[in-house]
């Protein structure tokens, strides 16, 4: 070849690298494309000889790309080939060569024999046979003609589809075979076909009329019998208004022996699990099987070139240094080296090199075996430290059972000892119940019906703090006054004949209330017909009193707090009962106005609204009036109470409330004046619900300007007046009045009804509830109530 | 506004709220029902149409949330508006959680009611018409033979058809084939149809 000739790839670039790196080292000049619009200006840039272009781009069709190359004027001379995917699709074929491919290829068949393909493909274009020539790029057939050593037939096919005697061969056809020219050009296709491949004709000749070319392989029979492997590439033509077959063969026994034991080796090569790399004298790699990427995790692409230190990083140069002559003493060297993945884990080989000679006898590389046994490492590893961990273990477990069986002769002396300590407080307790708890006692009754004390027990001095003169003397003036019915009442049972027990309270010498339960018995005489004593024990329950008194406080406490917080409550659940009829009330008055904006309203219907309103209207009327009864009824709980002392309980359930909100509170409170008469707890819901109104109502002030005052003092001559002011929103003076009606709310989540409830609280003790403007900023709100004296218990 | 052939359920126990919240909705052109319990509204049969439940909170024998909660445990997604007499917070949390599309409070004012009843009934007719997308998509899929399912499954990755010609270990013609099979027995006019479509149907990536 005079000039250098051009070649463009069209491919996914890893596909063709191999046949890029073949070509070049034949001397043809190629370019590698990706996709078809790369193809295209690349095409247009070099006007190459040939483009070998893939069937699927990722960015193109490629009948288009073969259309537009055909439209560019430069690349008139241009051989476009275009490659299949798999294997030709007799469509495809069709589309591709319409479009302006000149030659269409299974990609298997060319890879196959690559240069030979190339050879062909471009020798079509530079020796045509004549009479074809000049047709030939316009009819878009492909060319292939005589190059090397091919054999080459040219036959008709007859219109009913069965194949004509050759028309042609050519020197190399008439060696392979064994027959003359002559004999051949009597012969026909069929005649040189086995039995068998004579039964694939028809459907061969289908296809190459659909496509117009056909790449297979037969094996022809020779004059001799032999058979001969061929593969064939034909294309049909037309010549003078008649189809015609070119079919160019190769003999490819050679090639199928050599592909047969190549696939072979390459297959043993392949399946051999073992990493086989091989390398140059200069330790670049030119081998890597795919043992070696199981083991390495690099592709061999990524590794060809490349030398294997990247595998060994830990690799000490020296060392390396001194393995090498090692090995150029022929001598082959074995050695477990720690490789790495890449994926950066650890790899362990156990790598076998020996030196590789070419046919001269000189050194042309390196062959290197690694067998991955990082697992096998790892497992002993693993042993090692399982060994490790089952030694340390049983020491520790031994360890552990000293430490437990130390812990259990403690916790058996602990518990003996627990069991001693125990035995001796049961026994004392028995001893100090015995001695000091109970007092027993013995009275006789006296003809008179006078009581004399026969024995008492000296827990009685205990006690009460008497002897037993002392006692007898003071009589019952011992016992608590309020308790004296009590007493007699267990007198009277016991002069009645009943065993009896009574809990009641004296008042010891040293003048301490202790509460008593004194258990007592009648003691009848010989005949069982008169009473004549009684015996009894006494225990001193004070204690025991007094725990559930404060038992009984703490939970009157909180049931009190509860109900003071309860307000809310009762709102929450008045809220319930009202929501349904004003809910009714709303939907019904919202779909009336919809009905009343229709052209022709129903007035029947709004009629119908109408009533159903009136009637949740009364619905919601008689929850209030119930709640209000419910309230005024005599459920109150009248008591004396201090209206100072009133307010200062309220403030310290409100404390925290005041406190969280920085609200400062200032009393105003009269020193002397009379008490009034009242439910305490609703008071207190009244008084709080001023106050946490009051607290909420300086929300929008300064933190520090939040001043809540509570006052107290005389009002009129008859009434207390209680007033709880602040500084905080205030509301207009003509509403004042709407504050206290029902669902009247100045607040965002209000409902309404704290101060309805409050003044219908007031107003049931006798009072007045009412709110007044500042002078200055803020409300102040009124409570009286009537004094004491006046007030109706 | 709202389809027309949908239906709203009021389920109160209260006979006045009831008849005016079905007047209300009346008035606002939508059809309407009542029920006096969540008893008597499980045991209706309803039809198969856009719809939205307005669901009372508290009501005597099972409650709002009961209700809700037995709708969801029968797969039912009618979309619920919760009214209440008192808006608790914990209450609303509750039923919010499980999906109600809004939670109101008695007495409620006719816009936000009806604005309420129109989101439940859009986003339910919403995902009935996706339902009802599936279930083609669905039919259509089951018209696909296994391999072609496969290279469904492979060409809703984006790869080349060479690529799937090579994992599946068969040729590109075939691949070819089989992938116009899919288009036209899924109705895809584009690749992109076909993706949206293996996205609607869940369909899983191919395996390794």
């Amino acid at each position: 070849m005079s000039t250098i000739i051009k070649i463009l790839l069209v491919d996914e670039p890893t596909l063709l690298q191999d046949v890029s790196a073949v070509l070049q080292s034949e001397g043809y000049a190629v370019t590698e494309a990706s996709t078809g619009q790369d193809a295209l200006r690349r095409a247009e840039e070099l006007f190459p000889d040939l483009i070998l272009l893939d069937e699927e781009l990722p960015d193109m069709d490629s009948a288009e790309v073969c259309r537009r190359l055909r439209a560019i004027p430069t690349l008139e001379e241009t051989v476009v080939v275009l490659l299949s995917g798999a294997d030709t699709g007799a469509g495809d074929q069709g589309d591709a060569l319409a479009a302006g491919a000149d030659v269409y290829l299974a990609r298997p068949a060319f890879h196959r024999d690559s240069l030979a393909w190339i050879g062909a493909c471009l020798g079509s274009t530079q020796h045509l046979p004549a009479g074809v020539a000049q047709r030939g790029r316009e009819r878009r057939y492909p060319l292939l003609l005589n190059v090397a050593n091919d054999l080459i037939f040219c036959h008709e096919l007859t219109t009913d589809g069965s194949l004509g005697t050759f028309t042609e061969v050519n020197e190399s056809a008439c060696q392979v075979l064994g027959y003359s020219r002559e004999e051949l050009l009597q012969m026909s296709p069929a005649d040189l076909l086995t039995a068998v491949d004579r039964q694939r004709i028809p459907r061969a000749v289908r296809e190459l009329r659909a496509s117009g070319t056909l790449l297979f392989e037969r094996k022809l029979v020779t004059k001799a019998g032999d058979r001969v492997p061929v593969e064939f590439h034909s294309s049909v033509f037309e010549v003078d208004g008649r189809l015609r077959v070119l079919s160019v063969g190769r003999d490819i026994s050679a090639r199928k022996q050599a592909q047969a034991q190549f696939r072979f080796q390459s297959q043993i090569l392949r399946n051999v699990r073992d990493s086989i790399i091989v390398t140059d004298v200069d330790w670049n790699i030119t081998y890597w099987n795919q043992g070696a990427t199981a083991v390495f995790g690099y592709e061999a692409d990524e590794m060809i070139g490349k030398t294997p230190a990247v595998l060994y990083p830990t690799l000490n140069p020296d060392d390396l240094a001194e393995d090498i002559q090692h090995i150029l003493e022929r001598r082959e060297y074995r050695d477990r080296w720690k490789g790495r993945h890449k994926d950066g884990s650890v790899v362990w080989v156990d790598i076998r090199t020996t030196p590789m000679y070419d046919d001269g006898g000189n050194l042309a590389g390196f062959i290197g075996v690694a067998k991955d046994i990082t697992e096998r490492v790892h497992a002993e590893e693993a042993l090692r430290e399982a060994n490790g961990e089952l030694e340390r273990r049983v020491e520790e477990q031994t360890a552990e059972l000293q430490e437990a069986n130390e812990r259990l002769r403690m916790e058996i002396a602990e518990r003996k000892q627990t069991e001693q300590t125990l035995r001796k407080s049961e026994e004392r307790f028995r001893i100090v119940s015995e001695l000091t708890s109970d007092f027993a006692y013995s009275i006789r009754l006296q003809a008179d019906e006078s009581i004399e004390f026969e024995w008492v027990t000296q827990a009685l001095t205990d006690i009460t703090g008497y002897t037993l003169e002392e006692l007898e003397h003071a009589g019952r003036d011992v016992v608590h006054p309020d308790d004296f019915p009590i007493i007699d009442r267990h007198r009277a049972a016991l002069f009645s004949g009943e065993e009896v027990t009574s809990q009641y309270r004296i008042r010891t010498k040293s003048d301490e209330i202790r509460w008593l339960e004194d258990h007592g018995k009648p003691v009848w005489d010989e005949r069982g017909e008169q009473i004549i004593g009684i015996i009894g024990a006494v225990r001193d329950i004070t204690e025991r009193r007094q725990a559930k008194e404060e038992v009984r406080r703490q939970r009157e406490e909180l049931a009190h707090v509860m109900r003071v917080a309860s307000l809310g409550e009762l709102s929450a659940s008045l809220a319930h009962e009202l929501n349904q009829p004003l809910t009714a009330i709303l939907s019904n008055a919202q779909a009336a106005q919809r009905f009343l904006a229709e052209d022709q309203p129903d007035l029947a219907e709004t009629g119908a609204i109408l009533s159903d309103i009136v009637e949740d209207s009364r619905r919601a009327g008689d929850v209030i009036r119930r709640m209000r009864r419910h309230l005024q009824r005599g459920d109150l709980q009248r008591e004396v109470l201090d209206v100072n002392e009133l307010l200062r309980g309220v403030m310290s359930l409100i404390r925290n409330e005041a406190a969280a909100n920085d609200v400062s509170v200032e009393y105003g409170l009269a020193d002397d004046f009379p008490p009034v008469a009242g439910d305490r707890t609703q008071l207190q819901q009244v008084l709080m619900n001023l106050v946490l109104n009051a607290i909420e109502a300086m929300h929008e002030m300064e933190p520090g300007a939040r001043r809540l005052v509570v006052r107290s003092g005389v009002h009129e001559s008859d009434m207390i007046e209680i007033a709880i002011q602040d500084n905080g929103v205030g509301i207009e003076a003509d509403v004042t009045e709407q504050l206290f009606e029902p669902f009247y709310t100045t607040k965002a989540d209000g409902i309404g009804m704290g101060l309805a409830i409050s003044q219908s609280i007031v107003r049931a003790h006798g009072g007045r509830l009412w709110a007044t403007p500042n002078s200055e900023q803020g409300m102040t709100f009124h409570v009286t109530l009537p004094v004491h004296e006046k007030a109706a218990l | 506004m709202t389809d027309a052939s949908a239906t709203v359920y009021v389920v109160d126990d209260d006979p006045s709220v009831r008849t005016a919240l079905q007047r209300l909705v009346a008035a606002a052109g939508l059809r309407v029902e009542t029920f006096p319990s969540a008893n008597a509204f499980l045991e209706h049969q309803r039809p198969d149409a856009p719809e939205c439940l307005l669901l009372d909170v508290r009501m005597p024998g099972p409650d709002g949330l009961d209700l809700q909660e037995q709708l969801g445990e029968a797969g039912i997604d009618i979309p619920i508006v919760f009214l209440t007499g008192f808006g608790d917070v914990p209450t609303s949390v509750e039923a919010m959680k499980a999906g109600a599309v809004d939670f109101l409070t008695k007495p409620v004012d006719d816009d936000e009611l009806l604005e309420a009843i129109d989101r439940a009934i859009t986003q339910h007719s919403q995902i009935r018409r996706e339902q009802q997308e599936i279930a083609t998509l669905q039919a259509r899929y089951e018209t696909l033979t296994p391999r072609q399912r496969e290279v469904f499954a492979y060409v809703v990755t984006g790869m080349l058809n060479k690529q799937i010609a090579r994992e599946l270990n068969v040729t590109v013609t075939t691949i070819k084939s089989h992938r116009a099979q899919v288009m036209r027995k899924m109705e895809a006019e584009s690749l992109a149809d076909l993706v949206r479509f293996a996205e609607r149907l869940d369909l899983e990536s191919p395996t390794e």
